[in-house]
């Protein structure tokens, strides 16, 4: 199941959409599944800026993503702190600057097989998954979608009042807002398609 | 009117008034026990213990899951929706339950937030401690991480994620499902599937609600299937296992009873020609019955299922006793009469009585509620069907029978062929072989003391429950861990000096474990955790990192005031918070304090509970499954040692009767046929269990029966020996019906009844070669 996931993640966020005006979650989700094998490793850079009540002003992080198909995702943090996230199948390694790695895994932490589901289901727009929690709006077109979010009534429910985002071939944009006000936006850009892992991801992933 | 017609009148109405009260019981509620703990005998060594295993299995036991499960979520979800609101109209059920079962974050977090200076997780409990804390980073970390894992909690109040920590790890049943859309839902590779969770009204066990229980979901699932025929529905439950044990039984009852007596009818009309025997034996073994049952009822509470399909092959022996009277009259001829006949059979039909009862009251001493209650079925039963012929016989068959002889040539060539040919040496050296034969198999015995031999688990059933397991994982089993103390505190205490050690133990075939101290520390150990925050994080050393990272200044001010207060979270003010609903049942007031159950989840039960309690004060490992196969393979052992002090008894009963010599020889064959028995086992490769060594004390108390009734009927007796025949194919056929039965505890006592007494009637003519016949 995680490695369909990663594969849609990877999809979703590599292929483009043709130009079909209003397209249905159905519609989405069947494009996606119909792309599933283009292209294995996508990079881009992302900026998270968080607005919330314990904080001055909003919190800016800076970084690089790696989605790769079948493995998961490797979110590293270069501003203003350095540390890599790797988000497998069933866990996620903390990997400091010191390269000191912590490994939590969903049998530490229940739930957090469902947190990196959600994770990699939104970097992908993996829309049956999002159906699962959310009701799902989609507008635009496939070129350029809009979805709209609304967490069904649950544990999600109770944090987010809903996520908005938009891409084309890539997911490009993403909102969170939260129930108590806080938000936080996520904006992807300098996409960059592979066909391979480098030697550096690898060894996250734990490959040799 | 004599004194004969007086005692038979007394018995009669004895009788009478047993099937009264028989009939009154089952016409108030039907007195069936079908639950399957309640075959099992006290295990534990003290009452909190045994007590806490009830709860717990009635806890957990009563509920019926299900999964209902379709490729696409919202059609799973609609027709777990449709199937949840038929049970619920159906009227079956207390409570249906779909929704998830709201941990509620924010309840979570409120309910712990006042309290949060002394509740560290161990991970930051042991960085803390050890000066390894890195402020700084785990702050900067916390703020700039893409998610939450776990319980959010607001940095304001939480900067360095402590409460979060600790709140993640509140041992929660962790199972792989997923909240969804206000359902609970697992997907596999295949499909959605959600949870639907049904409390049926009264107990799992009662009839009553099995049958109404069974209607109510097979209702429901025609339902799904009509409207979504591609849906596909997964069940457990012990009332499911109840029912299903029940309606096997009664099966077995139907099967065996019917079976045992047709065959008894069968048999004796092709000896006696004539319905008066007929309808005067089932008589005699209509009152054994009934006294059977009135005995058990008398005694216990409710009739097991596996004492009714045993007593129900108990038929085939009960009728045994009639059968030597009526084949007394026909080889009397005509001149018969009643009460000599009677006279001159009654030390016969007492001794095999008498051997008989040996061997089932020994069954009524061992602790198994099952074994015991079987013992006492049989006991009284066959003392029952004796008296009937002893009292009422006599005076109901007065006019000799009449037969032509013709039926009986066949069993009289069969005895003059044994007798021409057998001589004292060949017999004894023909047994003499075959034991030796035997040897080999002896050494080949296993033994097997497993406790799903007291448990019939109909395949599709345990496939479901199989494919629950593989969504969900395991689900609490039968063993776990009891905590006592003298109050809420040491037994916290306790508690934790157990965890401390299941910790080191998690994923070493343990998948985790649900224990109240997780929930609320000791008093000792959250203010341990609160002096280790005083001393690590002052709040002078974290203000100025909270401002460099952009906190607003409340966040400091936040930290010294938690810093401050000293208000420990107590167990009773947790027992109180909604969160504590589901766990309550794990914190069991006791007379001496206050006891905790600590549950075990993916417990593969290679983990050696005994020695990681062995030195910890107040702990005890519970194992039910595990106590109740020591005590199984215990009494297997005593059974063992048991069997040659029977027959012992059995001997010097027949040595009374018969002197030592002839004695001797009427225990030859069944001592042959336990040898052979044995052998066979061992050769077959099949596995002793206490309930084949119970069978070998019944083959010990009634094959002899055989022997002990060709010696008392002589050789010129040829309707006796026919009559003996006749005895010994009506009880084979009873015990090889009991031998196809579904529950492996009867099954193997039917299976070596059988190959035992086969070999004792078999070889029971040696008795005759051997000693002299009494006439």
């Amino acid at each position: 199941m995680h490695r369909q996931m990663t594969a849609c993640v990877v999809m979703v966020l590599t292929l483009p959409f043709a130009a079909l005006a209003g397209p249905t979650t159905a519609e989405l989700a069947a494009r996606m599944a119909q792309r599933l094998e283009q292209a294995p490793v996508l990079r881009a850079e992302f900026i998270q800026e968080k607005r919330m009540a314990a904080f001055r002003k909003p919190l800016q992080t800076r970084g690089q993503l790696t989605v790769a198909r079948d493995r998961g995702v490797i979110w590293q943090i270069d501003a203003p702190l350095k540390v890599a996230y790797v988000l497998a199948d069933d866990r996620v390694v903390e990997i400091g600057e010191d390269e000191v790695a912590q490994v939590r895994t969903a049998r530490d932490i229940p739930g957090l097989a469902q947190v990196g589901t959600l994770f990699r289901a939104l970097l992908g727009a993996r829309i049956d998954i999002l159906a699962d929690l959310f009701a799902v709006t989609p507008e635009g077109t496939l070129d350029a979608w809009r979805l709209t979010l609304t967490p069904r009534p649950g544990p999600i429910a109770q944090a987010i009042r809903e996520i908005r985002m938009n891409g084309g071939r890539h997911v490009e944009h993403i909102r969170i807002e939260e129930t108590n006000g806080d938000s936080a936006t996520l904006v992807f850009r300098n996409f960059r398609e592979d066909r391979e892992l480098l030697p550096a991801e690898r060894v996250r992933f734990g490959l040799h | 009117m004599g004194s004969r017609q007086l005692v038979a009148l007394a018995w009669l109405t004895l009788v009478l008034v047993a099937a009264i009260y028989v009939g009154q019981r089952f016409a108030d509620a039907t007195p069936l026990e079908t639950d399957l703990l309640a075959l099992l005998p006290p295990t534990e060594k003290s009452d909190t213990a045994e007590a806490a295993v009830r709860a717990l299995s009635e806890q957990l036991g009563n509920r019926a899951l299900f999964f209902v499960g379709h490729a696409d979520p919202d059609q799973a979800r609609r027709a777990a929706r449709g199937f949840a609101a038929r049970l619920e109209a159906s009227g079956a059920f207390k409570r249906v339950t779909t929704a998830a079962p709201p941990v509620d974050q924010l309840a979570l977090s409120n309910t712990y937030l006042p309290h949060r200076a002394g509740l560290l997780a161990p991970g930051d409990r042991d960085a803390l401690s050890a000066s390894s804390f890195a402020a700084e980073t785990t702050l900067q970390r916390r703020l700039h991480q893409p998610f939450q894992t776990g319980i959010a909690t607001d940095p304001m109040y939480d900067p360095f994620g402590l409460l979060q920590r600790w709140l993640t790890q509140l041992p929660f049943v962790r199972t792989q499902l997923m909240p969804s859309d206000g359902m609970l839902t697992v997907r596999d590779a295949q499909a959605t599937w959600v949870f639907v969770m049904a409390e049926p009204i009264g107990s799992a066990f009662a009839a009553t609600t099995q049958a109404s229980v069974i209607a109510a979901v097979a209702n429901a699932e025609a339902a799904l299937r009509a409207e979504t025929a591609t849906a596909s529905l997964l069940r457990t439950g012990a009332v499911f296992y109840g029912d299903a044990a029940r309606r096997s039984a009664q099966r077995e009852v139907d099967m065996i009873g019917g079976g045992s007596l047709v065959g008894a009818l069968v048999m004796m009309w092709l000896l006696f020609r004539s319905l008066q025997p007929l309808a005067l034996s089932l008589v005699t073994v209509a009152c054994g019955i009934v006294c059977a049952t009135a005995a058990v009822l008398a005694t216990h509470d409710r009739i097991h299922l596996i004492t009714l399909v045993f007593g129900a092959s108990l038929i085939g022996e009960a009728v045994d006793y009639a059968i030597q009277f009526f084949a007394a009259r026909l080889d009397a001829g005509t001149s018969w009469q009643a009460e000599r006949g009677l006279t001159r059979l009654l030390p016969g039909l007492a001794v095999a009585l008498a051997t008989s009862l040996i061997g089932y009251g020994a069954l009524t001493l061992t602790p198994f509620p099952a074994i015991s209650q079987i013992g006492l079925f049989a006991f009284a039963g066959l003392a029952a069907a004796w008296l009937s012929v002893v009292l009422l016989l006599p005076l109901l068959a007065r006019a000799p029978g009449t037969h032509d002889g013709s039926d009986v040539r066949l069993p009289q060539r069969l005895l003059r062929a044994w007798q021409d040919h057998a001589t004292p040496g060949g017999v004894i050296a023909l047994v003499v072989a075959l034991v030796s034969a035997s040897i080999p198999g002896w050494l080949h015995l296993t033994t097997d003391d497993d406790v799903r031999q007291l448990v019939v688990r109909p395949a599709s059933l345990v496939e479901q429950e199989e494919g629950i397991r593989v969504l969900v994982g395991t689900p609490g089993g039968s063993r776990f861990f009891l905590v006592e103390g003298a109050d809420d505190e040491e037994a916290l205490r306790r508690e934790e000096a157990l965890t401390a050690r299941l910790r080191t133990r998690v994923g070493q075939g343990l998948a985790g474990y649900t224990a109240i101290s997780g929930f609320v520390p000791s008093a000792a150990t959250q203010a341990a955790g609160r002096a280790l925050l005083q001393r690590a994080l002052p709040a002078d050393k974290v203000a100025p990192l909270f401002d460099e990272a952009g906190l607003q200044n409340k966040a400091a001010e936040a930290w010294r005031d938690m810093l401050g207060s000293d208000a420990a979270l107590t167990l009773r003010e947790w027992l109180e918070t909604p969160l504590a609903q589901p766990f309550r049942s794990q914190v069991v007031p006791t007379t001496s304090g206050t006891a905790l159950i600590v549950i075990l989840s993916g417990d593969d039960a290679n983990l050696d509970l005994g020695s990681l309690a062995a030195d910890l004060p107040g702990v005890s490992a519970i194992d039910k499954a595990a106590s109740v196969s020591a005590l199984l393979a215990e009494y297997r052992r005593l059974a063992t040692l048991w069997l040659p002090f029977a027959g012992l008894i059995v001997f010097t009963v027949l040595a009374w009767r018969y002197g030592l010599c002839q004695g001797a020889a009427i225990l030859l064959p069944t001592l042959a046929a336990i040898g052979i028995g044995l052998g066979l086992y061992g050769a077959a490769g099949v596995s002793l269990t206490l309930f084949s060594l119970m069978a070998l004390m019944l083959v010990l108390g009634s094959g002899v029966n055989y022997a002990i009734f060709i010696v008392e009927a002589g050789v010129c007796a040829p309707a006796s020996f026919a009559g003996v025949l006749v005895s010994a194919t009506t009880t084979l056929l009873a015990f090889g019906l009991l031998g196809l039965s579904s529950m492996p505890a009867l099954h193997q006592f039917g299976l070596l009844l059988l190959v035992g007494i086969s070999i004792a009637v078999l070889f029971a003519p040696m008795a005759l070669t051997l000693g002299r016949a009494r006439r």
